[in-house]
């Protein structure tokens, strides 16, 4: 039972920071579930960093909340995000030493943006914990105020 | 009130204290917490994900049937005592 509580806050966070950065980057979140871990978009990004951001917000989060202890990409419930990542990097880099430099800036940029947007994560795993492990798109459009640079149209 | 009913409530009342916390922060234009802040977000979090455990872990609500919605309604006269009854009864808003 408590291990099972502590995966539930942690796919909270996890998938709190996916829907942030997607919502960072333009993506519309269609639906976010605590049971299973899953934040599905409307549509498929478009651009392919945009993709590569949205997949590491959740390792990302994870991370944040276990303090930095460990490396993100390392943890269990991020290795499908992180072999989504590598996918769409190679197809950018198609070279596996850039493809790795990619992934890991990424994910410092992307550690960054939702640090600096920590409440709005902590707001959206609250939700997902009180009410009932779903939210909808456009609960999560209200729920969240996101603090973007204005010259930058994807922050992350 | 039954026990889903009673625990969906204090769940609420949790998540809006946790969400004033968060609301504090912001109105500070901060995106972190305080020390303090932070310690009380995690122990109302932490006690919401073992209250939702409890409550999917409550028995399903009971529905009436449309038999028994037909002689609920015919007792109560009304709409408004018909959800009154219902909530009575059953437990289900």
């Amino acid at each position: 039972m408590a291990s099972a509580s502590r995966t539930r806050t942690a796919t909270a966070t996890h998938e709190a920071g996916h829907a942030v950065s997607a919502l960072s980057c333009g993506l519309t979140v269609d639906q976010v579930t605590l049971s299973p871990g899953l934040t599905r978009l409307t549509a498929e990004p478009g651009r392919p960093m945009d993709y590569i951001r949205f997949k590491l917000g959740g390792p990302a989060a994870e991370s944040i909340v276990l303090g930095g202890a460990c490396d993100p990409l390392l943890l269990d419930s991020a290795r499908s995000d992180r072999a989504d990542a590598d996918r769409e990097a190679f197809d950018l880099t198609h070279d596996l030493t850039e493809l790795d430099a990619l992934v890991k800036s990424t994910l410092a940029e992307v550690t960054e943006f939702l640090n600096t947007n920590w409440v709005q994560v902590q707001r959206i795993a609250l939700a997902l914990i009180s009410r009932r492990g779903v939210l909808h798109g456009t609960e999560l459009a209200a729920l969240v105020t996101l603090h973007l640079p204005k010259d930058v149209p994807c922050p992350v | 009130m039954t026990a889903r009913q009673k625990l969906t409530r204090i769940n609420d009342e949790l998540a809006d204290f946790a969400e004033g916390i968060l609301d504090r922060a912001e109105a500070r234009k901060a995106q972190t917490m305080t020390p303090t802040e932070t310690a009380t977000f995690s122990v109302i979090l932490d006690t919401l994900r073992n209250l939702n455990e409890v409550i999917d872990d409550l028995p399903a609500p009971r529905y009436p049937s449309e038999v028994e919605l037909r002689r609920l309604y015919l007792r109560g006269g009304s709409p408004s005592a018909l959800i009154a009854a219902i909530d009575r009864e059953y437990g289900i808003r």
